[in-house]
Order: structure tokens, then C-alpha cells, then sequence
């Protein structure tokens, strides 16, 4: 677990968050180290507790959020919108496997675009082939759940890779053949992503007119 | 602490709640009430506002003011279809601004609005014993940018600071939670007088987050009415003035309400020189005129559940607000779409005052017990290559939110970017509103794809936007505040709405084409650019092979309407090129080349 070793800049007491003094209440200024992970207090890996990830949320969105500041100084008013707003987008990346990995590349090549990989042919035509089996289910042919299935595990699948994948990156990311096929493997994330954003789109479409 | 307080503005009636040591609560005391009917009368020698004026009605006909709700922030194309029922004029004025009576009386719906504000106000501060100068006020979930905007006008005219527009059902779903329930999920039906709006919410640990609204601003008691009208005027042997059809139009009303607690009613219309007319009307043929209305609303929770990804079994609560909503017909057909009773504990009428007081004691600072999460209701994004809308705020993002997207240019030498900044659901601009546009200007030239632009969308938490643009290589930034003004009118946030759920598929495959075109031309006019360079780079035949590779990719974005046919060849040139590609470009142009997305 990352641990927060700086100190509330008006009481001085030892922050449990960095953005927010726990004994007095106090907004604290961003420091430049941190990151995503830092902030829900979360280890920087792939591997994320989603659940831990909402807790610290709801519980850091209850003292930060603008409107119980309204009636603050300046300083206030503008770290607790600045704050929520960070919380928020925070929270949308790391719980977003392909948003997730894109961010963890850059915290160790910062400054530079993160660019995805060619998957291989093989892949491609994978996609093409659930594209229009997809097509299919919009058209009312076919079964929802084998592909639902199919879908799930080929994510499940990649995930895992990836995760591997990245347990060593965080201790080699100077391995250009390691991030050439993380970089790979978060652009197929990104094909099974859409693929299942159409499913859930079709899905309710069914449920809705069965 | 200066009073803050929840004012609920409604199309039939206005009213203001409070939180005192006590809890909430309206704000009434013996000799007054903030219970101000939503009708103003604008006589030759005074105006005259609330129940008067609603008394006022059949004898001043043409400059008794009634349901402008409706007309806020509108044009006059928006509500051309309404405008038959009324006994009073509608016209547009300047800048499509609509205009209410004649030419001695004519009011503004802003106007008519902040004269009810004004008389709320009043009477509060006479209940209070002090100036009340900030409130809390409610609108419609579905109420646009415009129709939001028209109301702050309106509550300025009146001397009010707008410490937030809160959407009615969200309002009443902080009514109703206190102390009720710590977690689950509610869904608010606010049938009101003019407009019909469904949220659903979810409250865990004290904190309430919008899952989903959806609604539309032209369905209410009003439409009950006129429908009831029809039927009414078909009882009547002659034709009516407009003082008759006032006359007449109060009876049907005392009907449908007389309806709510008994199975069949009567009144009597007596107009000078006529006949009395008995009207007599029972439950079951209320329920066949009014069906066809709470069917409609039946199909607006659907569409929220479905924007929540919810089933009617995941609804924990039903809050059933505004007054259609005491019809025993809405009620007996939402009881049976959810299956379980519904929430009617506190006064229909009340409940969104009383949950806009909530939210006021919280922003005046008065307590920390709750915190309502807000959403954009419609995304936001800006235009990219070939017309098409990158969105960067996705509908129904929670509030405060900021989110910053990657750009390139895709002409060599680009100095200025021009940023189109629009609103919709749809996959291209041109069928999206545009809220605005900057430039960023100053850019040193460069190729195109190495210019790297970060783009960021801001939303804070009055719903205000600011995009600002940063040129990451030379550090050149510009920015933007977005003061929605003139919001979409509704018939387009619906139609925007409906279409982009008709269109979606079509819209992915047509947007993936044009994308995967432009990057054919692109390929192509980078690769005539570096030919004569790359005929020493390369092996004559591996020339002839990107040579061929080329003719036919382009041959095929001409003719092609099948967007993966397109990404194969273009995968396939990837690889012919690549080898070419790292020599003369290195590998950040290259990178750049390919994989980010390029503004127009």
C-alpha cells in the first residue's frame, strides 16, 4: 500500500489522504507525486479492489464536494472543485480496464502519448466474426448468451495477460518488448470493450421488446 | 444564519419551504402562506398575482396569465402547436423571444415568472420577519440549458440569488429521504401541470447520486385538461367566447379533481342568456380519456430504467409527486408496472419545496448530513476529422467532472487549430448543437500528426462548461468558458434524443467509414509527399508492392460502404509501410501519424 508521509499543511498532523486533513478538516493543496492510485490510497498495478476504490470515494466525496463549501473562502471553493472533479476522474479511469492501462504506461513514460498495438490478423478476424454475429443478434437472429459467454471469457482472458503483464512492467518498463506487447494487448481490451458496449446495447434492446 | 430557502416554481403553483430547528418545513404561518397559484393578471390600473388573479380568470380573459412555465426560454417555432387552447395572445418579439397579451399588457414568461417569485418572496419575508435574498430553486429534470437560464433571469427580476436550479424529482427524492432510507434505489414520477419527469437515484451512505432523468417538458395536467375539454365542449350545444370556454374550463377541472375521491361527479354551467348546462361525468370515463396520457408516461420510465440499466425489480421506492399524480388511474398504473405501493406519505404538492429547502440549508451551510450528486444531462464533446462529434463528457456523468483527450492536426504546417465545441447525442456535429467555438492560435509548423493538442472539458457544479487547449511541443494553451445562453429548445433535445437511439448502428458504421477515409486520404497524400525520398530508402519491389497497396485502397474508399473491408486494407498498407515509415519519420511522428485522432 502506498503510504501518505506528508503532513496536513495547517494542523501538521499525518495525512491519511492527500487532499484532505481527517483531524481538522482542512483541503489540502495537490502535491506533484500524485497519482490515480495515491489518492484512493491504492498499490500503482493493474490489479485494482474496485470495491476499496468506491469506499474511498464516497467517503472522500462527502467531504470534499463543492457544495459544502459554498459558503468557504476562495481557496476552499476552488480545491473542492478541483478535488471532486479529480475524484471523479479518477475513479472513471481506474475502474476502466483499457483507460486503467493506457494511464499506468504514462505514469512511468510521462509526458509522452501512450499509442496502442496492431493486433495480429488472427485477432482481427475474431472481431469480424463477432461483429456480425452481433449483427445477427440486432437482427433478432441468434443466442444472446453463448456470445455473452464467448465475450466474458475472451475478456477474462486478456485481463489476466495484462495484469501478468503488468506485474513485471512496474519493475522492468525499460522492457520495449514487454510495453510492445502490453500496447498490443490493450488495443484487443479495446476491440472486446466496444464489442461488449454493443451486446449491453442489444441486450436491452431484447429485454425491453422480447 | 441568513434564510436560504427552497422555492418550487411550478406551472399551476408556486410555493417555499424551509429548514428550521424542527426539520422541514413549508413555509405558512396562520395569516400567511407562500402558496402562491402561478397566475398573474395584468388589469388597466394594477397587477394582480396569485389566487386573485386565478379568480380573475373568466373576467379578464385575454390578460389572465396562466401556465407561462411552459413558455420559458422558448421560441416562438417551439410552442406554435400550443397555442390555439389559450385565451391569451402569444407572440414572438424580438430575437424569437416570446411575448404574452397585448400591447399594453405584454409580459415576458421571465417577467410573469419573477412577478410570482416577487409575491413568494414577500410572503416569506412578512412569515420570517427578514429580507430573504437567496433561494434554492426548482425546475424540470428535463428544463434545457435556455429553460434553466430563463429561470435565473427570472428570479434576478424578483431580487433572488440563485444558489442552485435543482431538478424537481431529485428535490423530492431528498424530501423523502430523510431518515426513511439509508440505501437502495428511488424512482421519482413527477406528473406535474405542465411537464413529466422520471429520475431514478440511488442513495448509499447519505450520498444520493442521479442514476438517470428522462421526461418531456409538453406532458402534464395541462394536456388532461385540454383533453377533458374536448370532451366538455362536445357536451355543449353552442359555441362558447372566450369568457364560456374560461367558465367551462374551470368546471372540467372541479370534475377531473372531484374524480380523484369519488367514482362520478357533476357541475353545472350557467352562461348569461343560456340554458344551464349539466356536466356529468364518471371515473371509468375520466380513465378512458386520460389513459392514453399515463400510458405515455409508462414509456418514460422504461427509457430511464434502460439509461440506468435497471429492471422495475431493482426500484427499491416509487416518490409520486405533483398533483396528476393524485389521478387514481396514474396511480393504479404505475403501482401495477412496479408491483409494490407507492410512496405518498407526504403531500404531493410539497414535496419539491421541501426538498429544494433541504438542499438550501446544505449550501448555506447548515448541515452535512446528505450530498446530492448531479449529472450532465446531455454530453458534451467537440468536432473531429470528417464531421464527426468526439464526446468527451458522456451524458449522465456525475458533477463536478473534467476530462482531458489527446489531438492532432492532419495538414502539414497547421498554425491555428479552430476547436468546435458541441452538445448532443449523435455521431456528428451536424446533427448535435454547437455551443461555441475557439482557436488556438500561434503554433509553431510542424507536420501533421506531431502536433500534440490536449484538450479538456470542465464541468463544475452549477452545470457551467470551460474547454481549454493545450499545444504540449511549443506550450501554446488558449481557453473558454461556455455561459449556456440560449439552450436547445425541447423539441430538439427529444428529437436529438429519439434519433440517436434510431440511428445508432447507422451512425457507427457511417462514422467508421468516414474515419477510416480520412485516413486513407491522409496515407495518400503523405505517401506523394515522401515518394521521392523513399525511392532510396526502399527496395524497388517493396515499392511497387506499397505502389499497388495504395491504387487499391484508395479505389476502394471511393466506392466502399463497408467500413472493415476499409480497416483491412488500411491494416494491410500499415504493414507495407511501416519499415518506410520508421526510417523518414522516426517513431513519435510515426506513432503520431497513426494512432491519434486529428482534428478538422
Amino acid at each position: 500500500m502506498t503510504q501518505h508521509d506528508h503532513q496536513c499543511d495547517a494542523c501538521h498532523s499525518t495525512l491519511k489522504s492527500s487532499l484532505f486533513c481527517s483531524a481538522c478538516e482542512r483541503l489540502q493543496q495537490l502535491q506533484d507525486q500524485e497519482t490515480y492510485f495515491s489518492i484512493f490510497d491504492q498499490p500503482v498495478s493493474f490489479r485494482i479492489d474496485p470495491a476499496a476504490i468506491e469506499r474511498v470515494f464516497d467517503d472522500l466525496v462527502m467531504k470534499l464536494h463543492p457544495d459544502f463549501f459554498a459558503q468557504a473562502d476562495e481557496r476552499d471553493q476552488a480545491l473542492s472543485l478541483q478535488h471532486t472533479s479529480l475524484l471523479h476522474e479518477a475513479k472513471a479511469c481506474l475502474l476502466n480496464p483499457f483507460e486503467r492501462g493506457k494511464y499506468l504506461i504514462s505514469l512511468f513514460y510521462p509526458g509522452e502519448a501512450v499509442t496502442l498495438g496492431n493486433p495480429p490478423p488472427a485477432f482481427l478476424a475474431e472481431m469480424f466474426a463477432f461483429q456480425e454475429a452481433l449483427d445477427d443478434l440486432a437482427a433478432g437472429k441468434g443466442d444472446l448468451q453463448p456470445l455473452q459467454a464467448n465475450l466474458n471469457e475472451l475478456q477474462t482472458r486478456l485481463l489476466h495477460y495484462l495484469a501478468n503483464a503488468f506485474d513485471q512492467f512496474t519493475h522492468r518498463h525499460d522492457d520495449q518488448a514487454l510495453l510492445a506487447r502490453i500496447r498490443e494487448e490493450l488495443a484487443k481490451v479495446k476491440f472486446v470493450t466496444n464489442l461488449q458496449a454493443r451486446f449491453k446495447e442489444i441486450q436491452k434492446e431484447a429485454a425491453w421488446n422480447p | 444564519m441568513e434564510p436560504v430557502i427552497g422555492i418550487d416554481l411550478g406551472t399551476t403553483n408556486s410555493l417555499a419551504a424551509q429548514v428550521t430547528p424542527k426539520g422541514l418545513e413549508m413555509l405558512e404561518s396562520e395569516q400567511v402562506t407562500s402558496h402562491v397559484p402561478s397566475v398573474v393578471a395584468i388589469l388597466p390600473d394594477r397587477i394582480v398575482v396569485g389566487q386573485e388573479a386565478l379568480s380573475l380568470r373568466e373576467e379578464y380573459p385575454k390578460t389572465t396569465f396562466y401556465s407561462f412555465k411552459r413558455f420559458m426560454g422558448r421560441g416562438a417555432k417551439d410552442v406554435a402547436a400550443e397555442l390555439d387552447n389559450l385565451p391569451y395572445q402569444v407572440r414572438a418579439s424580438e430575437r424569437d423571444h416570446l411575448c404574452l397579451g397585448c400591447q399594453e399588457g405584454c409580459k415576458s414568461p421571465e417577467e410573469l415568472s419573477a412577478l410570482v417569485l416577487q409575491e413568494v418572496k414577500s410572503r416569506c419575508e412578512q412569515i420570517l420577519g427578514q429580507a430573504v435574498k437567496k433561494a434554492v430553486i426548482t425546475v424540470p429534470a428535463y428544463f434545457d440549458d435556455g429553460q434553466r437560464q430563463a429561470t435565473r433571469m427570472a428570479a434576478e427580476l424578483a431580487g433572488l440569488e440563485v444558489m442552485r436550479i435543482l431538478n424537481e424529482p431529485t428535490a423530492a427524492a431528498l424530501a423523502y429521504g430523510l431518515g426513511e432510507k439509508d440505501d437502495g434505489k428511488i424512482l421519482v414520477y413527477d406528473f406535474g401541470g405542465g411537464t413529466f419527469d422520471v429520475s431514478i437515484l440511488e442513495i448509499k451512505n447519505k450520498l444520493f447520486k442521479v442514476l438517470a432523468t428522462h421526461g418531456d417538458t409538453h406532458l402534464g395536467g395541462d394536456d388532461l385538461d385540454q383533453a377533458l375539454m374536448n370532451w366538455a365542449k362536445a357536451q355543449i350545444p353552442v359555441p362558447l367566447n372566450a369568457r364560456g370556454l374560461q367558465a367551462l374550463k374551470s368546471k372540467a377541472e372541479a370534475l377531473k379533481i372531484a374524480l380523484s375521491n369519488q367514482l362520478e361527479a357533476e357541475e353545472t354551467l350557467s352562461l348569461p342568456g343560456q340554458e344551464p348546462v349539466v356536466l356529468h361525468l364518471t371515473r371509468t370515463e375520466l380513465d378512458q380519456i386520460i389513459a392514453p396520457f399515463a400510458d405515455e408516461t409508462l414509456t418514460h420510465i422504461k427509457l430511464a430504467l434502460q439509461a440506468a440499466d435497471l429492471r422495475p425489480e431493482d426500484i427499491g421506492d416509487v416518490v409520486m409527486v405533483g398533483g396528476s399524480s393524485r389521478i387514481p388511474l396514474v396511480r393504479e398504473r404505475v403501482r401495477a408496472f412496479f408491483g409494490k405501493p407507492l410512496h405518498l406519505r407526504l403531500n404531493p404538492d410539497q414535496v419539491v419545496a421541501l426538498g429544494a429547502a433541504r438542499q438550501a440549508h446544505l449550501l448555506a451551510g447548515g448541515s452535512r448530513d446528505f450530498l446530492l450528486m448531479d449529472v450532465v444531462p446531455l454530453s458534451l464533446g467537440i468536432e473531429t476529422l470528417g464531421g464527426t462529434f468526439n464526446k468527451m463528457i458522456i451524458k449522465n456523468a456525475s458533477i463536478p467532472a473534467r476530462v482531458t483527450e489527446e489531438f492532432s492536426t492532419s495538414v502539414d504546417n497547421q498554425t491555428g487549430i479552430t476547436l468546435n465545441i458541441f452538445q448532443g447525442e449523435r455521431e456528428f456535429v451536424a446533427d448535435c448543437r454547437k455551443l461555441g467555438q475557439f482557436i488556438l492560435k500561434g503554433i509553431p509548423p510542424m507536420p501533421a500528426g506531431l502536433p500534440r493538442v490536449k484538450v479538456t472539458f470542465f464541468v463544475d457544479a452549477n452545470g457551467l462548461l470551460r474547454v481549454s487547449a493545450k499545444e504540449e511541443r511549443s506550450g501554446i494553451e488558449a481557453e473558454i468558458e461556455i455561459i449556456p445562453t440560449h439552450g436547445l429548445k425541447q423539441a430538439e433535445v427529444s428529437n436529438m434524443i429519439r434519433a440517436s437511439m434510431e440511428h445508432a448502428q447507422e451512425d457507427f458504421e457511417q462514422r467508421t467509414l468516414v474515419e477510416f477515409r480520412a485516413k486513407v486520404n491522409l496515407i495518400a497524400a503523405g505517401m506523394a509527399k515522401i515518394w521521392p525520398q523513399a525511392q532510396t530508402l526502399r527496395s524497388p519491389e517493396e515499392l511497387a508492392q506499397i505502389q499497388t497497396q495504395l491504387e487499391k485502397l484508395t479505389a476502394l474508399a471511393s466506392h466502399t460502404q463497408n467500413p472493415m473491408e476499409l480497416k483491412a486494407e488500411l491494416d494491410q498498407m500499415g504493414n507495407l509501410t511501416r519499415d518506410l515509415a520508421d526510417q523518414i519519420m522516426g517513431e513519435a511522428a510515426r506513432q503520431a501519424l497513426l494512432e491519434t485522432k486529428t482534428l478538422p
